[in-house]
């Protein structure tokens, strides 16, 4: 909303001092947003927020600038004589829609219609409207000095003289002022004249009843209609006016008289004649509303000390009439330009308002809410340390994807869709991870980039059956290889075991193991895939993205996927009292062992760990090698076997026994043979 | 005679000194020439004795000369050496360090982190709530019915999904975790809420379709407006510095009254970093809460607004582009 100096100085008494002004704006829920300085005036444009419709308005502005500077309350200058002829003999107006609470008009005759005078354009210009010609211009100017939409019409041109105020009728139609044919409904005001709709109450006005060059005879509505009704039909026929705007916030009901003869008062000024009386229908008489303000209650939701006094001196400041008062409290009544006020709190908000924010001092509230415990958060913080300090970085993205992209998963799930999209690559919502982190990898590999390790913690959301449902999700990527430094090499490759590797220490945190079984149906794997178990549970997927998904993202390197359903460590998870740690020594032996391509590591893994060998405390791989010197459908694999008596000194003889055990059972079960 | 023998040590001398490559025998050298109890400088000095006593003086400046001459070749000798040793030993420990790639969290999390960790430090107490939300948490039970035309400042994206009468949408704010917690806990209150919210902007600089909030509520018995000024204030001075400036300026939300928005003064410009109010006394009774008994104030901040600030990051698509070259900045 535009604000002029000129038009503010023209109301109240106030000083030109900018600077101050726009501190003073601000101060009073009138943030400015940008000051043009004239030669002839400054005009600040300040938000409105919805519940102020009053500051659509100079003399709503006016009034609150008032109540700041403690000066007299704004004044608007009507000066015009009236003729002889009586209003009722030119028109009739009956409210048959009782969702316009109050309809008033004045007849102005003989008007020429033609440019405004310059004082009149110019302030429109200054206030963003165009001229066009002295009783448009009129109307617009009425609005934005009074804050209350009035609306023209050619009197000659309204069927018998006769304004009705009615329902919309289905299928009736109306040409817009904007030249646009609209159908209106039973649920919009219509007002119209014996024949038709004239115009769509509070919204736009009809092309054959407006103001032309021939007209002479104008009439001029000053009404009110119950807000959300205009707010329905401006929604619904998607038209939107400086009209429309005021009233679906909330006009003066108590300001169309006012706005009328604001009206009467500049054709006047430009020699037209004013017809004696005033038209003012209204459905019933619409009460002041009165509000009870107790001191205590005031200070004590300000956390102020404000005496009586001071709290009634801003209440009168503000243009509110203290009806009654006793010791504890007042009874006040609130000046119809002020819908928003309603309750006790919006009085004290006005008081805390005009007595400013910024003079409140400031404590701190005391209230006993005890320490809080959740090991979540603490869990969630150990699980991202361990992803970065294993090289990756956290990622975010949004959670919507195009519909191509949603059948990317991790899952076979039903995704939801969003009604009103931003486009087509927004419309559906992620049911895995995987495509977010495609995205970037794929940005990020077009960008200098030799590997990519990120992760996003996020969530996914998905049709269970009929239920909608959300989680959290761990996507784990890498792709490409380390950058090349003089003591890594080039041999610094991303791949699968990097992956694997983060996976299983993420529950070695809580000194758990998780295995990896086969599995076939992803749509995301290549080769690759395995499905991630704790004990029984499914806990995540891991696996090699495939060549059509890498084709749709534009990679060309291999990429490595894993992801991770938190809820089983978040849950469930704690961590372990500690084990003893042994003061004898360990015995350890490598052996390396020729074993057959059609076993596999876990096979060979398992079976040890079945043989439940006392005093064997650990094995693992400690190299692979295939070539020269290893027969072909083989590959010898060097694992180191750790032995120990947790309670005395191991005899080699003992831990000998038990690797011959292993040797035995590997050659007997696989036929592996040592090299 | 005596100025012989010092010439011709000066050169026996430089002659070794060209020899020495190490530190040891430079030290062999040293004792050899200069040594403090034996040393062939010294023993020239009891040579002065027998010249003659008119030549003693010239003799003694011309000794000690030599000395000054010896010292002075066997430091720069031992500079030369030490300098040398790096180069030519077997290791040149000038190369950068080893540095093993390490991760790292998101900035915006980073300052989620440090925002939660400020809140978590004044007692507060983290509560969270679903994304997909329904018109009724996300709008009506906060005071946003329907027809208001503060739901215009929220374009919101619905979901294709009916359940019940209640439509579904994609939470605008995080405020709704204000009503879900209200409704399952009794006051006293004090808790904060991190999370993503989504409005239907296009993604430019300053706006994007999803962003970070984090809510905060207090809910007691005499919690006042000053309360709520006290507890940002101490906020922004923990985030921002003691020095901080702020100032409340009245705004409105339907859900709080009076309500305020703060700016704090970064570079000689106001900025605006959040919005906050007293709860307003139709979401206390939406949820069953006395509001004669009880007050509480109610603050919201935009994390990516505030990391925006903090970091001087010019675009908020910095944040959504996963860019690692920007990631790895923080």
């Amino acid at each position: 909303m535009k604000v002029s100096l000129s038009i503010l100085k023209e109301l109240i008494d106030i000083k030109e001092n900018i600077k101050e002004l726009e501190n003073v704006f601000n101060n009073l829920m009138m943030p400015v947003e940008e000051i043009e300085e004239y030669e002839d005036d400054v005009v600040f444009d300040i938000e409105v927020t919805p519940n102020r419709p009053d500051l659509l308005g100079h003399l709503g502005v006016a009034y609150q600038l008032a109540a700041y500077y403690g000066v007299k309350p704004p004044e608007i200058k009507i000066k015009y004589e009236t003729i002889e002829d009586k209003i009722d003999d030119y028109v009739d107006i009956k409210i048959e829609d009782e969702r316009c609470l109050r309809y008033s008009g004045i007849v102005v005759r003989d008007v020429e219609i033609k440019e405004s005078p310059d004082w009149l354009k110019r302030r429109l210009e200054i206030l963003g409207l165009r001229p066009i010609n002295n009783a448009v211009d009129i109307s617009n100017y009425v609005m934005m000095v009074t804050g209350h939409p009035i609306h023209t019409f050619d009197l000659d041109l309204l069927k018998d003289k006769k304004i009705i105020v009615r329902k919309g009728k289905k299928g009736e139609k109306i040409l817009c002022l904007d030249e646009v044919e609209r159908e209106l409904s039973e649920d919009d005001i219509v007002i119209a004249d014996t024949e038709k709709a004239v115009a769509i109450a509070g919204v736009i006005g009809g092309e054959e009843t407006g103001i032309n060059e021939k007209t002479r005879n104008v009439f001029i509505e000053s009404a009110y209609f119950i807000p959300k009704y205009v707010r329905y039909t401006s929604r619904r026929l998607k038209v939107s006016t400086d009209s429309s705007y005021r009233f679906e916030r909330g006009a003066d009901i108590e300001a169309t008289i006012l706005a009328a003869r604001y009206a009467a008062s500049l054709f006047y000024s430009m020699g037209a004649k004013i017809v004696s009386g005033i038209k003012d229908e209204k459905v019933k008489n619409v009460e002041k509303k009165r509000i009870k303000v107790r001191f205590e209650r005031v200070n004590s939701v300000l956390g102020t000390e404000l005496k009586e006094s001071e709290i009634k001196k801003i209440i009168n400041n503000i243009g509110m009439k203290i009806i009654s008062e006793n010791d504890n409290e007042i009874m006040v009544e609130i000046p119809s330009i002020r819908r928003d006020i309603e309750r006790e709190i919006d009085v004290i908000e006005e008081i805390a308002i005009l007595y400013g924010y910024n003079r409140i001092e400031e404590s701190l509230p005391l209230l006993e809410t005890g320490v809080f415990n959740d090991s979540g958060i603490k869990k969630k913080k150990e699980v991202e340390s361990i992803l970065t300090s294993y090289g990756f970085n956290e990622v975010v993205n949004y959670s919507f994807l195009s519909k191509e992209e949603s059948g990317f998963s991790v899952y076979e799930r039903k995704a939801l869709k969003l009604k009103n999209p931003l486009s087509l690559n927004f419309e559906y919502l992620r049911t895995s991870l995987l495509p977010s982190l495609l995205k970037n990898a794929a940005y990020n590999l077009n960008r200098e980039q030799r590997g990519v390790k990120i992760y996003e913690w996020g969530k996914i959301y998905f049709l269970d059956g009929n239920d909608y449902k959300e989680e959290e999700n761990i996507g784990v990527l890498i792709a490409g290889e380390g950058e090349v430094r003089w003591n890594l090499k080039n041999k610094d490759r991303y791949g699968f075991f990097e992956l694997k590797g983060v996976i299983e220490e993420i529950f070695e945190n809580w000194r758990e193991k998780v295995s990896f079984k086969p599995s076939d149906k992803r749509s995301f794997v290549g080769g690759i895939s395995f499905d991630i178990f704790f004990k029984d549970r499914k806990v995540g997927t891991i696996g090699e993205v495939n060549d059509g998904l890498k084709k749709f993202y534009d990679i060309e390197k291999r990429i490595f996927y894993a992801e991770l359903y938190p809820r089983v460590f978040m849950e469930n998870f704690e961590k372990k009292g500690y084990t003893e740690i042994s003061k004898f020594p360990a015995i350890w032996f490598d052996l390396s062992l020729l074993i057959p391509n059609e076993v596999t590591y876990a096979e060979i893994e398992d079976y040890i760990n079945s043989l439940n060998l006392g005093f064997l405390e650990d094995f693992y791989p400690i190299d692979i090698y295939k070539g020269k010197g290893v027969e072909e459908g083989k590959r010898s694999v060097t694992m180191r076997f750790v032995f120990r008596n947790p309670k005395k000194t191991l005899i080699t003889e003992d831990a000998e026994k038990q690797l011959s055990k292993i040797k035995l059972g590997l050659e007997n079960k696989f036929k592996i043979k040592l090299r | 005679m005596l100025d012989d023998v010092i010439e011709k040590l000066k050169k026996e001398f430089i002659d070794k000194l060209k020899e020495i490559k190490d530190e040891p025998s430079l030290l062999n050298l040293k004792g050899e020439f200069i040594g403090r109890k034996r040393g062939k400088v010294k023993d020239l000095f009891k040579e002065l004795g027998k010249a003659e006593p008119q030549e003693r003086g010239r003799l003694g400046q011309a000794i000690n000369s030599l000395k000054t001459f010896i010292e002075k070749s066997l430091s720069e000798k031992e500079k030369e050496i030490k300098s040398k040793k790096v180069k030519t030993d077997s290791e040149d420990y000038t190369y950068p360090g080893f540095r093993i790639e390490r991760g790292r969290k998101h900035l915006l999390q980073q300052v989620m982190d440090d925002v939660m960790d400020i809140f978590l430090k004044m007692g507060y107490h983290i509560e969270t709530g679903p994304e997909v939300e329904t018109d009724y948490f996300n709008f009506t039970a906060l005071n946003i019915p329907e027809e208001h035309p503060a739901r215009d400042e929220h374009d919101t994206f619905y979901l294709d999904y009916e359940k019940g009468k209640d439509k579904y949408l994609l939470r605008t704010h995080t405020s709704p975790v204000q009503i879900r917690t209200m409704l399952k806990k009794k006051p006293p209150l004090k808790i904060i809420v991190p999370g993503k919210v989504f409005r239907k902007d296009e993604p430019d600089d300053t706006h994007s379709p999803v962003f970070h909030q984090l809510e905060g509520l207090v809910v007691g018995e005499g919690i006042s407006f000053a309360d709520l000024k006290g507890t940002l204030i101490t906020f922004l001075k923990a985030l921002f510095g003691d020095d901080i400036q702020v100032r409340f300026r009245p705004s409105f939300f339907p859900f709080t009254e009076p309500s305020a928005e703060v700016d704090v003064l970064l570079k000689g410009e106001w900025l605006e970093i959040l919005g906050c109010g007293m709860v307003d006394p139709a979401v206390f009774s939406e949820v069953g809460i006395d509001s004669e008994k009880y007050t509480g104030f109610a603050f919201g901040l935009g994390i990516d607004r505030i990391t925006m600030v903090k970091y001087r990051v010019k675009s908020l698509r910095y944040f959504y582009d996963n860019d690692l070259r920007f990631l790895r900045q923080f």
